[in-house]
């Protein structure tokens, strides 16, 4: 078991810790063990060194776990329109890359801005396919015309 | 003047009470005594470096004991700014608690 005086001098700051310790040391040979324990307790949480370690400590778990919740919205989502199959590929709330028909589309063909795309559509490609994305991932699009309609 | 909670108002009674000989350890008993409840020393820790902040309490360290390791107790005193927030607690108490004036 680590010795509780040690503990306290880690955690207190610098200027204050000669008072604390020597308070601790004439608490111990008058208090019971769990009472003395629960001074220890006491004084560090309540030490501004420790809040700044749980704050740091905090920030840095917050920093991976957005990271990584980062590195997670990487998809790609298959859908069809009319005129035939696309791909999008998602980073987050973006769309990255494209693919029409199986075909990638270059990416200044791909015109995105405030929760809208539109993926430029080359010659005899039936148009431009219009997506609408939303805050929470989803997205909605207008078909492209198909080029070859079937004669009545 | 600085505005006080209601465990610094009892921290600053005990500092004041135990006139210029009150230190971490005998201020937690004095409030213990006093409200019949159990206190967090880290508490009063906190409590008295905040009203140091504050500049309603001044503190001097002490000579060191052998029951204490050889080292050296922080004591304090209230200072002029810490008595007059206390006599200001207790004007705002007793305005609050008078009955309300009559009304023509």
């Amino acid at each position: 078991m680590p010795d509780p005086l040690s503990l306290v001098g880690w955690v207190v700051d610098r200027d204050r810790r000669e008072e604390i310790l020597g308070d601790l040391c004439e608490l111990r040979t008058r208090e019971s063990a769990l009472a003395f324990w629960g001074d220890v307790a006491g004084v560090c949480l309540h030490a501004r060194r420790f809040h700044r370690w749980v704050g740091a400590t905090a920030a840095v778990v917050l920093l991976g776990v957005t990271a990584t919740a980062r590195q997670n919205s990487h998809r790609m989502v298959t859908a069809r329109d009319a005129a035939g199959s696309f791909v999008l590929e998602f980073d987050g709330l973006r769309v990255v890359r494209a693919t029409l028909d199986g075909a990638p589309v270059a990416a200044e063909r791909l015109v995105q801005e405030n929760g809208r795309l539109v993926i430029r559509g080359g010659a005899g490609s039936g148009g431009d396919l219009n997506i609408r994305l939303r805050p929470d991932g989803s997205f909605y699009w207008r078909g492209r015309i198909p080029q070859n309609l079937p004669t009545p | 003047m600085s505005r006080i909670g209601a465990f610094e108002e009892l921290v600053l009674l005990a500092v004041l009470g135990l006139d210029g000989s009150g230190y971490g350890v005998s201020i937690r008993d004095e409030l213990e005594a006093e409200t019949g409840e159990t206190i967090s020393l880290g508490a009063v820790y906190a409590t008295l470096e905040r009203l140091e902040r504050k500049g309603l309490v001044r503190s001097t360290v002490g000579s060191a004991t052998p029951e204490r390791g050889g080292r050296r107790k922080r004591v304090f005193r209230v200072s002029a700014t810490g008595t007059a927030a206390l006599r200001a607690m207790e004007r705002i108490r007793s305005q609050l608690g008078a009955p309300a004036p009559a009304r023509a």
